[in-house]
């Protein structure tokens, strides 16, 4: 029954007045009536540069706003003019909202579903949360897939360099190690995927696990990458960042969670030792800048300190003896003495990975039970870059990436070892 | 039947456009002319048309199709004498058709004894009855109409030794408007013809009648009261007659020439043609209401003339560049399809041949507002051929029969003034009037059908449009309505069945009842009206309140 409450009656309704459509873009929102009057013209302008010609459809997926943005954003038939230039066509939106925050996975598979049953070319989802460069956004994800037969296209960002750790020192490595490519952002809100990699994600079974909600945008870039799909990843500016609503335990333990269950439903793939491949990049390369950023350093080590400590029981059910010693034994450091090394943060996540696929304990407790883990690993990794420049930190990167290729091989060993949890 | 005479007949006109020479060929001699026109008579009246509009017929050296004019009162020998025309004009007015002929007063050809009078010298009385100039550097501002051929609107005249003005061709020396004797020897022109009984004249090229140092030489308003002058002794002299305008332009600038009902009774919306083509490729309803929303008002006794083809090439001079560009791209990928500012194709090839497209396209050209025309053989899905050269390809004799020469003429094949579509899709053996007048289904019979349901109600000839706002963008709606009838019309411009729900809350209560098959529809009520169209259909309802 789920399956067929899915697609609300009135955004059926939509879909079926819209019909067949070359380009889809997807923007959600929440609570933004103030901005949304400023994107909406702009999301419209980066079309109307490139797609005159074009069937175009805008997806408005408002997430439960309680602040007038369905009101103030776009209504159909908007204008679909830009500077005096007009689009041949009408522009069509359809705006579809929860009365609930709706969760990323939600919107994503609006968009899916959108894409699919209207028959979209090239579709782009654009975090509403940018405020600068969107019209660029716009090109620069749809191009690619609407003229050179892309099928999917991830974002690049210029980040602070204390910016996305988790990305950089988990789901980047790990993605480039076992899937063979390098995709920086491989959880991104923002991406741009073909009409044909949509019905593809969409005709899978995966929608209906639970594990999918936390990994939908992961999975959607396993899947194509998994599935010999054509990648490329795109350069987009400055990453915005929007308020999350979700604690930072949530954020850990969601994308965590979200990263293992794509491990695990790609392991057909990533199992057999997928070859490096280049990926395409367009425009710049990812950048790192170098502004001040005030982080409290010394809280991540005590949490990592007292959640060592806390969750010794369950981190030695998940655990080699040996790696939870060795992460008890860090924990009685001083913090200046304290580093967690690239071996050590690969080896962990790799048991934890293992763990998570033979469900040694509840996946969900062994997601937090990463927590604090990651945390000292951030605390590390501030000590250490504290004065670097984006050359050295690239270069610690590649570092990390080379741990995660070379301790592969142990990771599929203990991810195929049956009924194998810690000794 | 005879011709009622209905002042503002013209609004309730099918008219259908033909040139004599393509028509029928009574003596043999490859070229169709006025007796095999009034033979072919009652094959038009047949099919609904009740106005003919004849291209030129007169005198001509014919380096521009016959609007070079030798003579203007007189008919081309061709084509017949002025005895056949008399003939043909009576025949078409016993069948209940007017006829309309054209009438080129902004230029004559150089042939015209006028001509060869004013150039002969400068003393001549006639000088003055074109412009002349020592320089070729007055009205610089003018543009030139024909750059493929033309290098300047100044023509040198080697025997008098001065240049002289010509917005078209060099052949083609302009009137000068300004001179009294003109305007009087042109109103004589039309006194002749309205005195022999035609019923209007289609006047060619008449936003160029003057010239003004400093200005474009275009729509000047002593051009408007050279036409309200023509318009008032029309009036008097001849009530019931009409002028229908030639004047490729914006309808803003177009409804000048409707001045306050004291100038032409019609004029062409050439905006509104690309854009059904438009919009039929794009699925979208878009350039059709944005075109029609950007037409202003016209006086009530005048009316907008609708057409998809002519005898010209189809025109893209009032689009933008990108709608250009994607109606060659969509239209004529071929580069040969392609001529001056347009594409020289007809109907049925533009529509791929696809019978569902045609229908719809003509479906739209009888139920928008304005007074429709037919150009020949499009009622029958005739084809083109574009390298015959300029827009020769649309011009081909009309196609009666699978004999020889399509039923059009006993001459020889090689003397016909142009050859026969003859490939196997479109040719003559394939596509002609009596082989689709033995099938109830041929495109004819449909046509007819289709001519009979216009003409059943006066809302499509006189009723004001509402479009309908439905939220599928492909379904373009509108509602018809003049005094107590109305019409609903749904078009699904798409290619794909669609499903389109209406907002008809106003007429609630009212059965839509389906026009061509008088089939009846659930009734209207408060909810949305829901239609399930299958590609490129279309319906008509009469709205009835039973």
């Amino acid at each position: 029954m789920k399956e067929e409450s899915f697609l609300s009656d009135d955004f059926l309704r939509q879909l079926i007045s819209v019909g067949d459509v070359d380009l889809l873009v997807g923007i959600s929102s929440h609570n933004r009536r103030d901005t949304v009057r400023q994107f909406v013209p702009a999301v419209e302008e980066g079309l109307l540069r490139n797609f005159k010609r074009e069937r175009i459809a805008l997806v408005h997926v408002d997430m439960g706003s309680r602040d007038g943005t369905v009101q103030s954003g776009p209504s159909d038939g908007a204008t679909g003019k830009y500077a005096g230039v007009e689009s041949l066509r009408t522009l069509r939106w359809i705006t579809t909202r929860s009365e609930t925050a709706a969760s990323a996975d939600n919107i994503l598979r609006t968009m899916l579903t959108a894409a699919d049953l209207l028959h979209a070319k090239a579709c782009a989802v654009i975090d509403s949360s940018a405020e600068t460069g969107i019209a660029a956004r716009v090109e620069s994800l749809l191009l690619p897939v609407y003229r050179e037969n892309y099928d999917l296209i991830a974002p690049l960002y210029a980040r602070h360099k204390y910016d996305a750790l988790l990305t950089r020192n988990l789901l980047y490595p790990i993605c480039r190690s076992l899937y063979g490519q390098p995709v920086r952002e491989l959880r991104a809100t923002e991406f741009g995927f073909s009409g044909r990699l949509a019905a593809h994600c969409l005709a899978r079974d995966e929608w209906r696990n639970d594990g999918w909600h936390s990994g939908a945008e992961m999975w959607m870039v396993i899947t194509a990458m998994s599935n010999s799909f054509h990648c490329a990843q795109t350069f987009l500016g400055e990453k915005s960042h929007a308020t999350s609503r979700a604690g930072v335990v949530d954020a850990i333990r969601h994308t965590v969670g979200g990263l293992f269950w794509c491990l695990e439903s790609s392991e057909s793939y990533w199992l057999k030792g997928a070859e490096s491949e280049p990926l395409r990049t367009i425009g710049p390369e990812h950048q790192l800048t170098n502004e001040s950023a005030r982080v409290e350093r010394k809280k991540l080590f005590q949490m990592y300190q007292s959640g060592v400590a806390e969750l010794s029981q369950i981190l030695e059910t998940i655990l080699d003896p040996e790696t939870h010693a060795e992460l008890v034994r860090l924990a009685a450091l001083d913090e200046g003495a304290f580093r967690l090394s690239h071996s050590l943060w690969v080896r962990t996540i790799f048991e934890f990975a293992a763990a998570y696929r033979h469900s040694v304990i509840n996946r969900d407790h062994l997601a937090q039970a990463f927590v604090p883990i990651y945390r000292g690993r951030v605390f590390s990794f501030l000590a250490e870059h504290r004065f670097s420049d984006s050359a050295t930190m690239e270069a610690d990167l590649e570092s990390l990436c080379r741990e995660f290729e070379a301790q592969k091989t142990f990771l599929i060993e203990r991810w195929k070892k049956k009924g194998q949890g810690a000794p | 039947m005879s011709i009622a005479q209905q002042a503002d007949w013209y609004k309730d006109s099918i008219i259908y456009q033909m040139h004599v020479r393509t028509f029928c060929d009574s003596n043999g001699d490859g070229i169709g002319d006025f007796r095999g026109l009034l033979q072919r008579l009652d094959y038009l009246k047949d099919l609904g048309v009740n106005t003919l509009w004849l291209l030129p017929f007169y005198p001509s050296p014919l380096r521009d199709d016959g609007y070079d004019i030798a003579d203007y009162c007189s008919v081309h020998s061709s084509y017949g004498v002025l005895d056949d025309f008399k003939s043909f004009l009576a025949a078409a007015h016993e069948r209940g058709i007017r006829v309309v002929i054209e009438l080129v007063l902004n230029h004559t050809s150089d042939q015209h004894p006028w001509f060869q009078e004013a150039r002969s010298s400068r003393d001549n009385p006639k000088r003055d009855w074109y412009v002349w100039s020592g320089t070729d550097d007055r009205y610089r501002n003018a543009g030139i109409i024909f750059l493929d051929t033309e290098l300047s609107n100044w023509a040198w005249d080697p025997i008098s030794k001065s240049y002289y003005w010509h917005r078209f061709f060099s052949h083609q020396p302009d009137l000068n408007f300004d001179h009294p004797e003109v305007r009087e020897a042109i109103w004589q022109v039309m006194k002749f013809w309205l005195d022999i009984g035609v019923d209007g004249f289609r006047l060619d090229a008449v936003p160029y009648l003057v010239e003004r140092e400093g200005t474009s030489c275009e729509n000047l308003p002593e051009t408007h009261e050279i036409i309200r002058d023509l318009r008032r002794r029309l009036d008097e002299a001849f009530p019931a007659k009409m002028l229908l305008a030639e004047a490729n332009q914006w309808p803003a600038d177009v409804r000048a020439y409707f001045g306050q009902g004291d100038e032409f009774h019609m004029a062409f919306h050439f905006p509104l043609m690309p854009r059904m083509f438009m919009a039929l490729k794009l699925e979208d309803r878009k350039p059709i209401i944005e075109i029609l929303q950007r037409t202003p008002q016209i006086p009530d006794t005048c009316q907008w003339c609708i057409f998809l083809r002519n005898h010209d090439e189809l025109t893209l001079a009032m689009v933008t560049d990108v709608e250009r560009d994607y109606m060659y791209d969509e239209y004529a990928r071929d580069k040969a399809a392609r001529i001056y500012l347009g594409i020289r194709r007809r109907l049925a090839p533009l529509m791929d041949n696809d019978r569902r497209r045609i229908e719809l396209m003509n479906g739209l050209l009888m139920s928008l507002p304005g007074t429709p025309i037919i150009y020949y053989g499009d009622e029958i899905g005739m084809g083109d051929n574009v390298y015959l050269g300029d827009r020769n390809g649309v011009r081909t004799p009309m196609q009666w029969n699978g004999h020889w020469n399509g039923g059009f003429s006993s001459a020889d094949p090689e003397r016909l003034y142009s050859p026969l579509i003859s490939n196997p899709v479109y040719g003559y053996q394939a596509v002609n009037v009596d082989s689709q007048l033995r099938s109830e289904h041929s495109l004819l019979s449909w046509m007819r059908k289709l001519i009979k349901v216009r003409k059943s109600s006066p809302v499509f000839s006189r009723g004001s449009i509402e479009f309908l706002q439905p939220t599928n963008h492909r379904a373009l709606a509108y509602v018809r309505e003049f005094g107590n009838e109305r019409a609903l019309i749904v078009n699904n411009l798409a290619n794909s069945s669609q499903a389109v729900e209406l907002d008809l809350r106003r007429y609630k209560g009212s059965i839509p009842i389906e026009m061509f098959g008088g089939t009846i529809f659930p009734r209207i009520g408060d909810l949305p009206y829901l239609l399930t169209m299958g590609p490129y259909q279309f319906y008509w309802f009469r709205l009835r309140k039973i």
